[in-house]
């Protein structure tokens, strides 16, 4: 990992969130690094703080939470460090990001070329007419047909699959160094979705852009990245390459969620779900977060969280059942 | 655009139609005018030759014709008391309801949306429930005791500015306060409230997201698609305008339509009754055509659909 430029790279990041009833940590001491032109894949249930994560990444935390320890190194700069307007120019220009919800993520009173050249007139100075040209360009690479006439067009007036398209044209649209793709296909079907993810993945290896994918989905995180790294109640699980993932898994929380997948094969059985729910951010267990539906829990798991362990494959878990078997090898505690 | 305009035109015309219909049938379903204008000592003949005199011995459905038409030329005949032209009298007094009307309308939108917008952005601060007081006190106070309560204080109690009148704009402060404090109430309540919606919506989001200035974002984005419900507000406060201008145009002495159609409904007097009416009935629907349009220049999904 050490040969490779690394783009970015998040430091015991910890964001609270204030509720009636007190203050959580939604993202609990996470650390990773993500070299420039790879794809890191985040996964979680619901609620296991995966969007906190990119939204603490982001700088774009709701009023009610707040970043309270960490670093967030973008290009080796701290971007914790950064006023609020520096920020901005960070934004955009440098992360470009894709949301979830391709019908409402356009203003509905805009037409979409009017949309993308916006940031392109703010982040890269262009005139109108020079951000029109540039615009149509990145309509036709994401495959949208007839780009001339979208360009003209309103959010209303496009397909779900054709926005989400032009979504991630105008996330591309400054030349961002990496994108933060937040669930871009959960709200598409099946098709659509096949068809959104080939096209990111032309165009991160095209533009050689990093992307951090955020995703519930095992299938959607196969399709694109190269590296995983399980969240739950904000804490990083595991972090994996993606075949390690899949044929070697570490955590007994990501093995019981690869179980739980439905396949072919289990056509007309039952799935098997992990017993019990995601605790809620205001009941989180001690210890370790997953102990009280992991099988494999002893009493240890309750009291204290696991320190991170490496595995040979450089797969990184936070498990007491690794801890004890190489005992020195532990990185950060994930405390 | 040209054939919605032209969808709304037609729609006005029926509208108006049925207006001046409504009008003719109540009016004529509330007593005999003759009896209100003939001295109480007049016999069965002289009412009958004054019936006659005005046309008023026809069977209704003839008169309803009658009246259709002369509407349709703008003529109204005289008034039963007066024995002026009522569409004189009318147009005299027009202007004075237009001016308050509009410098009413003014007020309440420059003052009352961004007020709201701001309490919408300052959610939960002192300056949020502030406003959501005022707009509550706007509603909660009649429009004749906002006035009384004006005269006190400027007129009255601090002598500055007349207590009633018309012709200069000083005479102007008073009523225009008054008329636009309930509708002010209104659209700060509106404009909060779609503020609100729109900032929870996923592309404020998206549009931080990219990174661009939060001014571009307020005015360009937000304002925008804040300011469709408040367009709905307006319109429908319109009948409000009209019927707190009848009140404020009392309390003040204001000469405009207001008044002089609270004074001809109690006289019975026809004619002006009616074309008091049909212009106040114009004037709501010119304005709510109007705010249609900016609807269509506003809502792109209006515009492109019809």
């Amino acid at each position: 990992m050490s040969e490779q430029e690394i783009l970015l790279s998040v430091r015991n990041l910890r964001t609270l969130i204030k509720t009636a009833n007190g203050t959580f940590s939604a993202v609990d001491g996470v650390n990773f690094d993500l070299e420039k032109g790879k794809a890191l894949g985040i996964v979680g249930e619901s609620g296991s703080g995966k969007t906190m994560l990119s939204m603490s990444i982001l700088g774009l935390l709701p009023q009610t939470a707040r970043i309270s320890e960490g670093e967030v190194f973008l290009n080796g700069e701290d971007l914790r460090t950064l006023s609020k307007k520096e920020y901005k120019k960070i934004r955009g220009k440098k992360i470009g990001t894709i949301f979830q919800e391709p019908l409402t993520s356009f203003d509905p009173l805009y037409t979409i070329g009017d949309q993308i050249a916006e940031s392109l007139k703010h982040h890269c100075g262009l005139k109108r007419s020079e951000a029109r040209i540039k615009v149509i360009e990145l309509l036709e690479t994401v495959g949208i047909p007839r780009p001339e006439s979208v360009y003209d067009e309103f959010p209303f007036q496009l397909s779900g699959g054709m926005r989400q398209r032009a979504m991630i044209a105008m996330a591309l649209a400054p030349s961002p160094e990496i994108i933060i793709a937040d669930e871009p296909t959960t709200a598409l079907d099946v098709t659509i979705q096949a068809q959104i993810l080939e096209l990111l993945k032309d165009l991160q290896k095209e533009r050689n852009v990093t992307v951090l994918f955020v995703s519930h989905d095992l299938g959607v995180i196969a399709e694109i990245v190269d590296e995983v790294m399980v969240v739950y109640g904000g804490q990083v699980m595991e972090h994996t390459d993606v075949n390690n993932l899949f044929y070697n898994p570490a955590h007994p929380y990501t093995k019981a969620l690869l179980k739980a997948r439905p396949t072919l094969t289990t056509e007309g059985k039952r799935l098997r779900a992990i017993a019990g729910q995601v605790p809620s951010l205001e009941a989180r267990p001690s210890g370790c977060p997953f102990h009280p539906r992991c099988e494999q829990a002893t009493e240890k798991c309750s009291k204290k969280a696991p320190p991170m362990t490496v595995l040979e494959n450089s797969i990184r878990v936070a498990c007491w059942l690794y801890c004890h078997e190489n005992e020195k090898s532990g990185e950060q505690p994930n405390v | 655009m040209i054939k919605f305009i032209l969808r709304r035109l037609i729609q006005s015309l029926v509208t108006i139609v049925i207006i001046v219909s409504v009008v003719f049938l109540v009016l004529n379903l509330s007593g005999d005018p003759i009896r209100m204008i003939a001295s109480p000592t007049a016999s069965e003949a002289d009412l009958a030759q004054l019936r006659s005199a005005y046309g008023l011995d026809k069977p209704l459905a003839v008169r309803y014709v009658n009246y259709l038409s002369k509407v349709a030329h703008l003529e109204f005949g005289e008034s039963l008391r007066t024995q002026q032209e009522a569409l004189q009298m009318v147009l005299k007094r027009l202007p004075a309801t237009l001016v308050l009307a509009f410098s009413a309308l003014v007020l309440a939108t420059i003052v009352g949306i961004p007020i709201g917008m701001l309490a919408a952005l300052k959610k939960g601060t002192s300056i949020d429930s502030t406003a959501v007081l005022i707009s509550m006190i706007g509603q909660a106070m009649p429009v004749f005791w906002i006035a009384l309560l004006l005269i006190f204080l400027f007129g009255v109690l601090i002598p500055i500015l007349p207590p009633s009148g018309y012709g200069t704009p000083a005479h102007l402060v008073l009523p225009t306060i008054s008329l636009s404090l309930f509708l002010l109430a209104g659209i700060v309540r509106v404009t909060r409230s779609s503020t609100l919606e729109v900032l929870s919506q996923p592309f404020v989001n998206v549009l931080n997201s990219k990174g661009i200035s939060e001014h571009l974002i307020l005015i360009k984005h937000i304002f925008r698609n804040a300011s469709i419900p408040v367009l709905t507000q307006l319109s429908l406060q319109m009948r409000f305008v009209i019927g707190g201008s009848v009140v404020v145009e009392s309390v003040f002495g204001w000469p405009g339509i207001g008044q002089l159609l609270a004074q001809s409904a109690y006289g019975r007097d026809y004619p002006v009754v009616i074309a008091s009416t049909f212009f106040i009935a114009l004037f709501i629907l010119v304005f709510s055509m109007v705010l249609d349009i900016f609807y269509g220049l506003i809502d792109p999904r209006v515009r492109v659909w019809k």
